[in-house]
């Protein structure tokens, strides 16, 4: 059974009776196995965390299907197999840190001395063992952030949904949060979330999902979409090459003396060039595809989604 | 029994947050020291002390509690929309209908529990003064309660729709039209058509508040029958269920974007 599965989910949001309604998720559909990292990439006004809301029930979709572990978000049994940590949360700030954590366990069944226990090590754990007894309206962006994961852990969740949870961390504080991730996943819990910082994504994620005004870009793991075929532009030094190459097969990158280096997009684009080159008396003298970069290959699917549409 | 302990841990947060807001504590000091304050009306009066000492502090206790009911009252869900504190709790086991009950529940509790303060210290003074402590002043503070509740309930509702600018709006308009309801009726009855059915669709509506007002009783230790003052119980709770089920509809369907 699939962690996550989102089937042809629809939203639409009425905005003003100028503009009309716009379509914030188009068709979507995605599945997250259990056990699994998955991460949800997007610009800005995506779908992300429209899809994130119904996946937690705060919001319903117009038509398709959201499941969790097989069973709708919105029941209550269901919602205790989760764990929330929403996008720039915030919190009853007149509460400490200690009593909102006492507060949102209670909300999901947690009683007595195991709440206090797993409260004080989860306060530890996220970097706030000295800030528990703080009340919450005198913590820095980051702090909000850290009691925000430790309440969405606190009850010990089979699935982790996280919306942007390294927005408002600093360096370090990513990399803790990366840790506990990689921790969740050692634990055989499931992991979903959305961010803007790519490298994070690829150094964690078994799989990621690109979307796009509401529909899926491109899904699979980190090195599949990075070894498909058009992701991997290659790289052909030549030498000697008399008279210009059309630049409709490659687009030449540097000359140094005799060689010069050019940048082929394709597999077919490069048997012709391979051609021209010949055909011109040149030397090969080397040919090598360059693997890109996450950030490219996303800005890159991204634009080529924008031209299609 | 799931669903009771997170009614009773939402309306304890509740009760928590405006405890330790500020503007509650000045409002409660403003209030305390008008009840107090009925003492120098009480001295300056030669004839009639102990009813001016009853009719000044309930009112203290009244205004207060009108104020802070309106305050906490007409922002309780809107606010923690806009502020998207409401995201982390209802992502968490907790039904919609229990997260507006919690919420009305911390309200009231919030506010009886001020007014009780503030309702023993009026007794304190009362017996200072030797004044008689008869079952009168009870019934109007029972009749101030009774008031906030429904009022807490109609504000919650607003809340879940509309601003706080508006609930503040709509529940003044509901205090002040349920208090005027009698003498409304009164002049609709002699309208016709159209005009008289919608004023008398707005009288049913309203709540009659003047149903709570025991003041007179209070001040004139005059008792009411134990059927009337059922009845007048039963009203509030009827009222104050209408209003939060009413909540609850449209707080059930709403989406948090």
């Amino acid at each position: 059974m699939n962690a996550i599965e989102l089937r042809e989910l629809n939203k639409s949001f009425r905005l003003d009776l100028k503009v009309g309604r716009r379509q914030a998720l188009n068709s979507l559909s995605l599945t997250v196995q259990p056990g699994e990292i998955y991460g949800f990439l997007g610009p800005n006004g995506a779908g992300k965390t429209t899809s994130i809301k119904i996946l937690v029930s705060l919001l319903r979709a117009d038509s398709g299907t959201a499941t969790i572990f097989g069973l709708d978000p919105a029941r209550n049994e269901t919602r205790k197999r989760i764990g929330y940590l929403p996008e720039s949360p915030v919190f009853y700030d007149q509460l400490t840190g200690r009593e909102f954590l006492r507060f949102c366990g209670k909300l999901c069944g947690m009683r007595g001395p195991d709440l206090e226990t797993r409260s004080t090590r989860l306060l530890e754990e996220v970097g706030l063992g000295h800030a528990g007894d703080l009340q919450i309206r005198r913590y820095s962006k980051g702090m909000n952030q850290r009691v925000g994961i430790a309440q969405a852990l606190l009850h010990d969740p089979e699935l982790v949904i996280l919306d942007e949870p390294m927005s408002g961390l600093d360096p370090i504080g990513r990399a803790e949060v990366r840790d506990l991730i990689l921790g969740l996943k050692k634990r055989g819990k499931t992991v979903f979330f959305s961010t803007h910082i790519i490298p994070d994504v690829e150094m964690i994620c078994d799989r990621i999902g690109l979307i796009n005004r509401g529909r899926m870009v491109s899904e699979g793991s980190v090195s599949e979409l990075l070894d498909t075929r058009e992701a991997r532009p290659i790289e052909v030094l030549v030498e000697n090459v008399t008279g210009a190459i059309d630049g409709a097969l490659a687009s030449e990158v540097s000359t140094i003396g005799a060689q010069t280096l050019y940048l082929v997009n394709s597999d077919e684009a490069l048997h012709r060039f391979v051609a021209a080159v010949l055909e011109r008396r040149g030397r090969l003298v080397s040919v090598t595809p360059r693997r890109e970069g996450l950030e490219n290959l996303v800005v890159r699917l991204l634009e080529q989604d924008r031209v299609a549409a | 029994m799931t669903a009771i302990t997170n009614i009773v841990t939402i309306a304890a947060q509740t009760f928590t947050e405006a405890r330790r807001n500020r503007v509650f504590y000045s409002l409660f000091l403003f209030a305390l020291v008008v009840v107090l304050s009925s003492i120098i009306f009480t001295e300056v009066t030669s004839t009639t002390m102990d009813r001016v000492l009853k009719d000044t502090g309930l009112a203290a206790i009244n205004v207060f509690a009108l104020a802070l009911t309106i305050f906490a009252g007409v922002g309780i869900i809107n606010r923690e929309i806009d502020r998207r504190s409401i995201y982390t709790v209802l992502a968490k086991p907790v039904s919609r209908f229990g997260y507006i009950l919690g919420k009305w529940l911390g309200l009231v509790s919030i506010i009886l529990a001020t007014s009780t303060l503030m309702f023993l210290g009026l007794l304190v003074v009362m017996k200072i003064y030797k004044t008689d402590i008869q079952a009168g002043i009870f019934l109007g503070f029972l009749g101030i309660l009774l008031e906030v509740m429904v009022l807490g309930a109609v504000a919650v509702l607003c809340s879940t729709f509309t601003t706080s600018f508006i609930s503040a709006f709509i529940c003044a308009a509901v205090y002040f039209s349920g208090h005027l309801s009698t003498e409304f009726l009164r002049v609709v009855r002699k309208s016709e058509g159209a005009r008289r059915f919608i004023g008398e669709a707005v009288y049913y509506l309203v709540p009659n508040l003047e149903r709570f007002n025991f003041k007179y009783n209070a001040t004139y230790d005059v008792t009411v029958a134990s059927g009337t003052l059922l009845a007048v119980v039963l009203f509030g709770v009827a009222y104050a269920g209408a209003a939060l089920l009413a909540a609850v509809i449209v707080f059930q369907r709403r989406d948090f974007r």
